[in-house]
Parts: structure tokens; C-alpha cells; sequence
């Protein structure tokens, strides 16, 4: 329908809560909206209450990480559908490998530009 | 509150969390800051128990007049007063009264005992001080020690003991931990230090921390730890904050300057071997905003951190970096249309660099960069004074402004340069810190700011 507009909604899951508020002001300017978790639960919590249309997830994380958390996602038909950005300041190409065999789809090493970050989001929501 | 204040190490915090009736012996002369910790220490302990300060030294009312209001809501805690235990008894709790009366160690030790053991909730006590409180008790043995102690686990109840005696004391054994405020007069400044002596229990991952009583507030500075913000955007400007200024990038230090730097001025900016990385913290800003108020920069990098003009992409637009940024290097290393090659004649060299390119005529004032590391390494340190006097002499002609990057390890000791300012950057406790050489100020930490998604900074003042 014209003039209206869905919002995206993006699960943010970071521990660190800085970069969760600079994740949320960046996404929200662009027009999604955001969700946050500060840990792994929380991100399978938030997972199953808000349906999110993609998922930015942090890899070290407290009580489930980030890992985890893709296969767990991965593992339930409802969910495994959600695309998942890893985003983390783990470098190591094995993180990496591992990160995509759990069911993320794509993986961002920080920091990253906010014109990276967007233009992997709009690859999945747009 | 900013979010740098109100702050202790959380260790020690952990430490009372994770031990019931855990003690804190907290040592410092007059003046340290032994209240104002606790009182912070009571803040944040407060949300889950009831808390009791006691102090033995003012009446209540002057207690309250002299400390934070909003320390003193955010704590919710009964203060109590005793400063003169062989006659009155004060009392006060906000809004409500409360009394502990007492003349003798013993009636004091019941009564205080009476207090405590009501409620099973978790109970934090501070005793500013035990000197004082010995003195009207007259208890000068162990005995009376061991007797709070003996309160504190019949009762459930942590207790922190402040003291103005830096000696060993008979409490150094009995306690869980040992914490020391050091307030040191440098010469050229202020320097507070926590010193962790002892955290039975708990781990110490640093011995000494920075801190500040800034605002009212007991805020120790973490370990300075270089990084980027994790999502790094374009810098939002800031302007001049006064005509003949050009701003440093950011709002604190313009404050401090009274308008940032003055058009014409070269300043020179000293940095410890410690400092590292952390050079980019004070610089980014003040190279991303002026480029980004559409400025020219020209810039002989310093060694080490020639990676920067890649990461500088990240903060400010690419046609301001390709138009209005020169990069002047010994060898041409990139194909790029703003890098120039340096002179084989250092004085000449500072010429080109000071002169305004017709491409740039539009983008004053520049402000120059100059990594002094770097023209020694290329020209040797015998020409080093003819090269910085020239480039001051030269950047208050052309009304420019002069960032100089000294090293304290480079063979060049300054010389006789005359710098409009000189700053220098050094690593204290972990912590990174800015001060004042000319003209002289105290020591300031650079706390970084992140949450924009670019490199900034707040100045805090040790105070």
C-alpha cells in the first residue's frame, strides 16, 4: 500500500551496552526497529517474543554465547529462517568458520563502519 | 551524574557482594576523600540493604550540608551523628528520626548491637571514624575492635571502618580489606590515589587506581584500553567557539582554552613512551572535526601511526579527505593524489608545508600536523631547531594553527623552541592523562567518549 511502511525490526545483542545504545541510534535513524539483549538468553527470549527480521549478535556473551545462541536458532524451524549477523572483535578465521557452521549468515569484525554495517543489513531486509 | 561519576573499583564492590559481613578498613590523611568513598561505596550497596553511616566527626546537620545531595538520596541511608558522646546524641535520617544514644564502650556496643540485629536484611555500617569513635569511647584495645566485629557477623552486617592514621593499626589484621587514599601535591599538580592493600577474598586486578573528587562525586578512572567505537560514523562537527579560534574538536578542552586555539599559535604536545595508541584519542578529534568543517589539514604523521589516514576514512567524508587533507611523506608509499613527498631540505620542506596550495586556498585555517618524531628521523636531530623555529615563525604569519607531536624519547630535547603552549600526555595509573606545561595546570584524564560513534574525549580534572 502506498505511504505506508513496515518497519524492519533488528534484534541488537551485545554485552557491552555502548555498543548496543550506538547500534540502536544507528539503526533507528536508518528507520528500524530495535530490540536489545545483553546476553544469550535474553537473545533467545527476546528471539521468541519480538520475531525480529534479522539478528546482530555479538559472539562473547554471558551465560549463552553467541554461538550458542545461531545453533539453538538454527535447530527450530520457527527461527531458523531469521538471518544472523555475527558481530564480533574475534578475528580468528576458526571463529569464523564456526560462526557460519551454527547457521549465521554473514560475519562483521569490529569495528566496522556504519556504511558496512547498513549495507549488510539492507542485503537481508531489502 | 555523567557517566564517568560515582565510581569505585568494582572489585571491591564484588567484595561486599560476594561476602556477607565483609570489613573495609579505608585509610587516608585529612582531605583524601574517605567520606566521600564511602559514601559512594554506601550508593552502591545501599539498593539491596539497610545502611548506617555513623560519623563521630560533625553533627549531622553539617554532615548533610557538606556532601552531594544526590550521593546522599541515591545512598537512602540513615546518617547518624555521635560527635560528642559524653553529652548529646544526634540523629537523622531523611524525613524521619532516628536516635543512638550511648555514654561507654559497652553501652555503645548494645546499642549499636540493638540497631543492627532487627531486621535480617543485609546491613552496611561506616564508621567515619574509628579514631574518633575511640577517643570519645576511650577504647584503646583490641577488645573493642573485636567486639564490632563480633556485631557485624552476629548481625549480618558488613562494616567499613575509616581512619585518618596511614600507621599500621590493630583493625590491619582483623579486617577483610585495607584500602589507602593518597591526595599528592606534584608540584604541577594534584595526583588522588586508591591504593587496594589488601582484598581478602577478592581479586586485585590493579593495586593503584586514578581518581577524582570532581562534582562531589568519588569516580576512579578504569585502565585506559584503546579501541575504536565499535560502529564508527561521520563526525558531527563542532564550531569555533570563539572568533580567531579554531576548536579542538572537543567541547571540554575548547572550555579549558577558552575558545580553543588561537589562530597563529603552535603547540606543542609532549607524549610519554606510555601513551602509544592512545595519541589518537586526543588527535582524532581535533583532525576529523576540522577536516569536517571543510579545513584543510597537512599533516607529517608521527612514527608509528601511519595507518591512521585509512582509519580517518571512517569519520570523515572521502572528498573532504581527498580535497582539503595533504599527507607529507619521506617516500611516496600510495598512489594518492594528496600525498606529497618531503623536501630533501628540512627548512624547505617546512615552507611547502606551511604554504597555502591554490587547491586549498578556500580551506583556511589549516591546521598543521607535525610528527617532530618523524622530521628528526628524516632530517637528524641537528636540524631540528632551525626546523621548528622556522615552522612557529611561519605559522603565526600565515595565521595557521600548529599541532606538534613531541616524543619524550627522541634524541631532540626541545632546543629552543618556543611553543605558544606545551601539553603533555602521559599514562598514570593505567590511566591516560593531559597537562598543562605552559601555560601550568593540573593533571586532567581523558575518559573516552565512543557512544557517537567517534573518537572523543571528556577532560576530568583531578580535584
Amino acid at each position: 500500500m502506498e505511504g505506508i511502511t513496515i518497519s524492519r525490526k533488528i534484534l541488537v545483542v551485545d554485552d557491552e551496552p555502548d555498543t548496543v545504545d550506538l547500534a540502536k541510534l544507528v539503526l533507528e535513524y536508518e528507520g528500524y526497529e530495535v530490540v536489545v539483549a545483553y546476553d544469550g538468553e535474553e537473545a533467545l527470549a527476546k528471539t521468541y517474543e519480538e520475531r525480529p527480521d534479522l539478528i546482530l549478535l555479538d559472539i562473547i556473551l554471558p551465560k549463552l554465547d553467541g554461538i550458542e545462541v545461531c545453533r539453538a536458532l538454527n535447530a527450530d524451524p520457527r527461527y531458523k529462517d531469521i538471518p544472523i549477523v555475527l558481530f564480533t572483535a574475534k578475528v580468528l578465521y576458526t571463529d569464523k568458520e564456526e560462526g557460519f557452521k551454527a547457521g549465521a549468515d554473514e560475519y562483521i569484525t569490529k569495528p566496522f563502519s556504519e556504511r558496512a554495517l547498513l549495507e549488510l543489513i539492507r542485503k537481508y531486509l531489502e | 551524574m555523567s557517566s564517568y561519576e560515582g565510581s569505585i573499583p568494582t572489585e571491591i564492590v564484588a567484595a561486599f557482594k560476594k561476602h556477607p559481613g565483609y570489613t573495609l578498613l579505608v585509610k587516608g590523611t585529612a582531605g583524601s576523600g574517605k567520606t566521600i568513598f564511602s559514601l559512594e561505596l554506601l550508593r552502591q550497596l545501599s539498593k539491596d540493604r539497610e545502611a548506617l553511616y555513623l560519623s563521630t566527626r560533625v553533627d549531622v546537620n553539617t554532615f548533610i550540608d557538606h556532601i552531594d545531595p544526590i550521593t546522599l538520596a541515591d545512598s537512602n541511608c540513615t546518617i547518624l551523628s555521635a560527635f560528642d558522646t559524653t553529652s548529646s546524641y544526634f540523629s537523622k535520617k531523611t524525613g524521619t528520626d532516628a536516635q543512638l544514644t550511648f555514654m561507654s564502650q559497652p553501652e555503645f556496643s548494645s546499642t549499636l548491637y540493638n540497631r543492627l540485629k532487627g531486621t535480617k536484611k543485609p546491613k552496611i555500617v561506616i564508621i567515619d571514624s574509628i579514631d574518633a569513635l575511640r577517643a570519645n569511647l576511650n577504647a584503646f584495645d583490641l577488645q573493642f575492635e573485636n567486639m564490632l566485629l563480633e556485631i557485624c557477623k552476629e548481625t549480618n552486617s558488613s562494616m567499613v571502618f575509616v581512619s585518618e592514621v596511614a600507621r599500621d593499626d590493630p583493625l590491619d589484621y582483623l579486617v577483610d580489606g585495607i584500602i589507602t587514599l593518597e591526595d599528592m601535591d606534584m608540584g604541577m599538580g594534584r595526583l588522588r590515589n586508591l591504593v587496594i592493600n589488601k582484598l581478602r577474598g577478592g581479586y586485585i586486578p590493579q593495586k593503584r587506581y586514578l581518581f577524582t573528587l570532581h562534582n562531589g562525586c568519588f569516580s576512579n578512572f578504569p585502565p585506559y584500553i584503546h579501541k575504536f567505537p565499535a560502529i564508527m560514523r561521520k563526525v558531527k562537527p563542532i564550531g569555533d567557539p570563539r572568533d580567531n579560534y579554531v576548536s579542538t574538536g572537543n567541547s571540554d578542552y575548547d572550555s579549558l582554552l577558552n575558545g580553543g586555539f588561537e589562530l597563529g599559535s603552535w603547540i606543542l604536545i609532549e607524549v610519554t613512551h606510555a601513551v602509544g595508541q592512545g595519541l589518537q584519542l586526543f588527535y582524532f578529534p581535533l583532525v576529523t572535526n576540522h577536516l569536517a568543517l571543510g579545513r584543510g589539514l597537512k599533516c607529517v604523521v608521527p612514527e608509528g601511526l601511519c595507518q591512521d589516514r585509512t582509519i580517518l576514512e571512517n569519520f570523515v567524508e572521502n572528498d573532504l579527505l581527498e580535497c582539503h587533507a595533504r599527507w607529507f611523506v619521506p617516500e611516496v608509499q600510495q598512489q594518492s593524489s594528496n600525498e606529497r613527498l618531503l623536501n630533501d631540505d628540512g627548512v624547505k620542506a617546512v615552507h611547502e608545508i606551511q604554504s597555502v596550495e591554490t587547491s586549498m586556498s578556500n580551506c583556511v585555517p589549516c591546521l598543521i600536523m607535525l610528527g617532530l618524531d618523524t622530521l628528526e628521523n628524516i632530517y637528524s636531530v641537528h636540524l631540528m631547531n632551525k626546523i621548528v623555529a622556522r615552522s612557529i615563525a611561519l605559522t603565526r604569519k600565515m595565521k595557521n594553527v600548529t599541532v606538534a607531536i613531541y616524543k619524550e624519547n627522541q634524541e631532540w630535547n626541545l632546543g629552543t623552541a618556543a611553543p605558544s603552549a606545551h601539553w603533555k600526555l602521559d599514562v598514570i595509573g593505567k590511566s591516560l592523562t593531559m597537562q598543562g606545561i605552559f601555560p601550568q595546570t593540573g593533571v586532567f584524564v581523558l575518559s573516552p567518549d565512543l557512544s557517537k560513534g567517534y573518537m572523543n574525549y571528556r577532560l576530568i580534572p583531578i580535584v
